[in-house]
């Protein structure tokens, strides 16, 4: 099961509906009538067809976007989670605040496998840009998979660990991390450090962090088919992957990524907790 | 003249390229060691674990001694190790060591049923998946290393400039190396 499931059933359904075969039917006939009154040709046999590709076209933009719709609703279901068209995040990490305007798209929210708290969706970020006139135009626009847990009792002792993909020379999207106070941290694997960026909040307890990055940690995010990154500040884990994930077992995925990265959070937390305080 | 400024521009890449080749080789090689320390730490868990097991085993099975005296024996070996081979051989005979602990759980409920023994056990094991993703880590580096030291021409740097082949690490006891019996 995928987004597109079902589109081309939709498709077929909305083009033999009576507002289609309406719009079709007077619109060539109009276009027809036109071309003959002006005594072209081409208008009387190009109109009709502009008119029906039209119509076509809008009937496959409705039927893609409902397909996706009922996707997410279903996917949603299957999870015991609730189902949000659009919404709108809290920027509680750099990347639920990249770009200066954002919104989240099929966000489904509710109790995640683990019983964690939180939600998955599609965080769109735009960067839009003050043109002289004064008119905005969008000069990027990025679609992320982003699955957000909420973690509070990490709050004390993760100030921000942010796990970026490389980005490489090519990036389709830009740095986001922006004038975020942040150090660069190594990591021991080759492999791992070709795979991702790792930086942390210049006031992150190294410890910590190095507890967190364990070797199987770090083997694991090495290896992973999605090659998650996430991001760790104010209590909320963001798992995203920079690309939209449109199928039922990449979700899942995503998900259990997530809830494996929070159950290594919360095992820190309580390995903390259980510690002697110094005095 | 057109010549001469070909020949430097030539001999300015190729020193800008020895350059690069030898940075990437060195970044490439202390990976390595970073990888190895990695190891070492997850090592040092396992032999600072080994005396509280064996304290808690002896509580419920004083007169196994030749089986403690053996995990002992193998962790004061394993601790003095300092060469990669070395430490291979060692940490290969405590594990096979500490599989003769699980055997004693076996014979012993008691034991096997103790709290202390159990969550030591299990600290173990997590300890012994934190040593098997090191190793990973580490013959990751060592293959990306040993691969960038034998291209052509990285090696002409690696050649000369003595970047040897590193070796891979095994922590395996003799007996998961063996050819397994199969009796019909």
């Amino acid at each position: 099961m995928n987004a597109d499931s079902g589109q081309g059933q939709l498709f077929r359904s909305y083009l033999g509906s009576a507002p289609a075969a309406y719009a079709m039917a007077f619109g060539s006939l109009a276009a027809f009538t036109v071309g003959a009154w002006q005594g072209s040709v081409l208008l009387m046999l190009g109109g009709p067809a502009a008119i029906v590709l039209g119509v076509a076209g809008i009937a496959w933009y409705f039927a893609d976007r409902k397909a996706a719709n009922d996707f997410y609703w279903g996917f949603a279901s299957s999870v015991g989670l609730d189902y949000a068209n659009q919404t709108s995040l809290l920027t509680l990490t750099p990347l639920l605040g990249a770009g200066n305007r954002r919104h989240v798209e099929q966000w489904m929210h509710g109790r995640l496998p683990g019983n964690l708290s939180g939600g998955i969706g599609q965080l769109v970020w735009e960067r839009v840009q003050k043109d002289s006139d004064g008119s905005t135009s969008v000069k990027e626009r990025n679609r992320f998979t982003i699955c957000v847990v909420d973690l509070d009792p990490s709050l004390p002792y993760f100030r921000g660990v942010y796990l970026h993909p490389r980005r490489g020379l090519f990036a389709p999207y830009s740095e986001w991390l922006g004038r975020t106070p942040v150090r660069t941290v190594e990591v021991e694997s080759s492999q791992f450090v070709e795979r991702y960026e790792l930086r942390a909040a210049s006031d992150q307890e190294d410890l910590m962090l190095r507890r967190f990055f364990s070797p199987t940690v770090v083997s694991w995010l090495a290896n992973h088919p999605l090659a998650p990154g996430f991001e760790l500040k104010a209590g909320t884990l963001c798992v995203f992957v920079p690309r939209p994930l449109e199928d039922a077992g990449n979700l899942t995925y995503l998900i259990d990524a997530a809830r494996h990265l929070a159950g290594r959070v919360a095992g820190e937390v309580v390995e903390e907790l259980k510690r002697p305080v110094a005095h | 003249m057109t010549a001469v400024y070909v020949v430097l521009g030539v001999l300015a890449l190729s020193a800008l390229w020895v350059v690069l080749a030898y940075n990437a080789l060195v970044k490439s090689r202390n990976k390595v060691d970073e990888a190895w320390s990695g190891i070492d730490v997850q090592l040092k868990r396992r032999h600072d674990l080994v005396p509280n097991l064996v304290e808690t085993v002896k509580g419920y099975a004083s007169h196994e001694r030749e089986t403690l005296q053996n995990v002992t024996e193998a962790r004061l070996a394993a601790v003095e190790a300092g060469e990669p081979a070395a430490v291979e051989r060692a940490e290969a005979r405590l594990t096979s060591a500490l599989g003769g602990i699980n055997a004693l759980a076996e014979a012993y409920p008691d034991l096997k049923a103790s709290d202390n023994f159990r969550r030591l056990q299990a600290e173990l094991s997590g300890i012994e998946d934190e040593i098997q993703a090191a190793r990973r880590i580490y013959n990751s580096n060592v293959q990306h290393y040993n691969t960038r030291t034998q291209q052509f021409p990285t090696l002409l740097i690696a050649g000369t400039m003595s970047f040897t082949k590193r070796d891979f690490f095994e922590i395996e006891s003799p007996a998961e190396r063996g050819v397994p019996q199969v009796a019909f």
